[in-house]
């Protein structure tokens, strides 16, 4: 006897949370701050480039900005890792977007089939790769951003610690850390996430967390097996 | 014309024309102004041939009573025949023999013509004296009188003088407005800065003259008259002991704050003002040539703009240190010297003048950063290529996955579509 599968119409009724009401203000707390950090940062990495004079002359209200949004980057760190460490959606999550070696098999497979070597989608799980690297990289990239913007705004304690070349490439390490943020946001997430065919002009994920079956069948096999696994053993359960 | 002309002037003497000292016969016709023009065509040297009776009996050669041969000698009859010049030095013997030794009084070598003479300045009717009012060389009108030919290009022109521009920017200096709109009359006009102290107007040299006080080898000295304190500041400054050692491209007082058009310190438009100190500043400090001669460090202007004080200064925030900020003004001293605003030692107690309780590690390190290899160290120098590698990382990764993406549904779908239809 065939097992249970979704009829091909319900693939798209059938709902799936993707992402909790928690995860979703968090990515929007990062969101907005980030924008706020990128605007009222960047331009001083170009000082040969008229681009300070974006501010108008309101350069203490950048500075002030800047300074909040550093703040609730941090803030919503620290929230993050209790989060991670103390809810039950925090620690699965954070259990399946750590990565492993099937990870590389995966990015073989997306490869291959990206160039057509193959019709069979690469067996993702709810985080694929590319999420499990992105997601790392803004835990590194934080981390990075708030402990070195911390110790530009308190400059004066830093340098009771600290000799001056110390402050110097945290300077350094700020700019070049936050261009590698910025461009990766821009090059890279945005396209992955909204602009890729499919997901055209842009994915509501972020706003309601919700997926359809489908897009859970052709994006994250992996994790529509373990659906369709819980899913069977829910209607044994009820049979039973 | 001429009959008419003489009938006229007896005429006017019979009628009791206004008398001039003595002079009755004079007056009656340089004392009638329609009289002067009848007599010749043109209306400029019509002008000239008037003269204001009533004004002259005020002016200090008329008080004293002097009657018009007194200046205007050999006039004796009419028509005049040849006019003998007036002779001021005849009275005035020193200031004749000192304004025949200045510029003024020496004749082009081409063409003859003698840039001023006594009138030029004093009038020839109406000298009162300076310290009067009225006078055309007191200080308060000075500057037009000295204008009238320094502001004349094509006068200027004739004797190799090109600009005749800057001398105008006088008025909205920061000496001429004391002047002008502030009434201070011990505020400096052409003369205080360009004649001789003592004898003032009448020996003005050109600047590239050595006994001119504008002279750079004098021009310290000269501003120093009103400014001594900040002579004294300056003596001891790098730039100051060179100066007196006789370097040739140290700056002197101009060098900075340049010269008519010199604008309080707090004033935008001021040189030293904190938006434009950095320009002026590496206009030495930027030069190639000075910075090799001397063993001084290049890129000073691109450090500082770079550096936050320098982006938050363009930004608008004037608050923020400038190149004086550090390195003092008048007083400014190499960092290699002990009692130097920059010397490693002091450096913690200047930048914690804006940034108090700021730590010691201030010292241990370069302030202008040109280069992270070397002026940071070998270790940021890493750290810089390994983040010039993980942006082009990011770059190339970014543009390979998006091409690769279109490739599968540009190129690779409608392929397996065509297979299935």
């Amino acid at each position: 006897m065939a097992e249970w599968e979704p009829h091909d119409a319900d693939l798209d009724r059938i709902v799936i949370h993707r992402l909790t009401l928690a995860e979703r203000v968090q990515h929007i707390v990062l969101m907005v701050s980030f924008t706020i950090l990128i605007v009222t940062g960047i331009p001083l990495l170009f000082p040969e480039a008229p681009l300070v004079h974006v501010f108008g002359g309101a350069f203490p209200v950048r500075t002030f900005l800047h300074r909040f949004a550093g703040v609730t980057l941090a803030l919503l760190a620290a929230f993050h890792v209790i989060y991670v460490l103390f809810t039950e959606e925090g620690r699965r999550d954070f259990g399946w977007i750590a990565p492993g070696l099937q990870d590389l098999r995966d990015l073989k497979d997306y490869i291959r089939h990206q160039l057509g070597k193959t019709d069979e989608p690469p067996a993702f799980g709810k985080f694929n790769p590319f999420e499990k690297i992105e997601y790392f990289a803004v835990v590194w990239g934080s981390a990075i951003m708030v402990t070195t913007g911390f110790m530009m705004w308190f400059f004066e304690a830093t340098l009771r610690v600290f000799p001056k070349w110390v402050y110097d490439l945290v300077l350094l390490v700020h700019g070049y850390e936050a261009l590698l943020a910025f461009l990766s946001i821009i090059l890279w997430h945005l396209y992955n996430v909204h602009l890729k065919p499919g997901a055209f002009p842009f994915s509501r994920v972020w706003i309601d967390g919700k997926v359809t079956l489908r897009h859970l069948k052709e994006h994250h096999p992996n994790e529509y097996k373990n659906w369709l696994r819980r899913h069977r053993e829910g209607l044994t359960g009820g049979e039973s | 014309m001429r009959c008419g002309a003489v009938l006229l002037l007896l005429a006017g003497s019979l009628a009791g024309a206004p008398r001039l000292g003595a002079q009755e016969s004079c007056a009656g016709c340089h004392g009638d102004r329609s009289l002067a023009a009848a007599l010749v065509s043109d209306s400029a040297r019509a002008a000239r041939l008037f003269v204001d009776g009533a004004t002259f009996r005020q002016t200090v050669h008329g008080a004293l009573g002097f009657t018009c041969s007194t200046c205007h000698q050999g006039i004796s009859d009419y028509p005049h025949g040849t006019v003998t010049p007036v002779d001021c030095a005849a009275c005035h013997g020193d200031a004749g023999r000192e304004l025949v030794g200045s510029v003024h009084g020496r004749a082009h070598p081409a063409t003859g013509e003698v840039p001023a003479r006594c009138a030029d300045c004093h009038t020839s009717h109406e000298i009162f004296r300076s310290s009067d009012q009225r006078s055309t060389v007191n200080r308060r009108t000075q500057f037009q009188v000295c204008a009238t030919c320094h502001g004349d290009a094509a006068r200027m022109r004739r004797f190799g003088q090109e600009d005749s521009a800057t001398v105008q920017t006088y008025l909205t200096s920061v000496h001429g407005r004391a002047l002008l709109e502030k009434g201070l009359t011990i505020a400096p006009v052409c003369t205080d800065c360009h004649g001789q102290q003592g004898t003032g107007a009448h020996e003005i040299q050109e600047t590239a003259d050595p006994a001119s006080p504008m002279n750079r080898a004098k021009v310290v000295e000269t501003c120093a008259r009103c400014h001594g304190g900040i002579k004294a500041e300056y003596d001891q400054s790098v730039h100051g002991a060179a100066f007196a050692a006789g370097n040739p491209d140290v700056p002197t007082c101009i060098g900075c704050h340049t010269e008519h058009a010199v604008q309080p310190v707090a004033s935008p438009e001021s040189s030293v003002y904190p938006t434009h100190i950095a320009q002026t500043c590496t206009a030495c400090h930027d030069r190639e040539d000075l910075n090799d001669r001397y063993g001084l460090p290049a890129a000073r202007r691109r450090t500082y703009l770079g550096s936050f004080h320098g982006i938050a200064l363009e930004a608008g925030q004037l608050t923020v240190a400038n190149c004086e900020s550090c390195h003092g003004s008048h007083r400014i001293l190499p960092s290699s010297d002990s009692a130097s605003s920059v010397h490693p030692a002091n450096l913690q107690a200047t930048c914690g003048s804006c940034h108090p309780g700021i730590g010691a590690g201030v010292a241990q390190g370069r302030v202008h950063i040109a280069s992270v290899r070397e002026d940071i160290n070998l270790f940021a120098y890493g750290v810089q290529v390994l983040y010039y590698v993980l942006i082009a990382g990011i770059i190339l990764f970014a543009a390979s996955m998006i091409a690769l993406d279109q490739y599968r549904h540009r190129v690779v779908d409608p392929r397996r579509g065509k297979r299935h239809g």
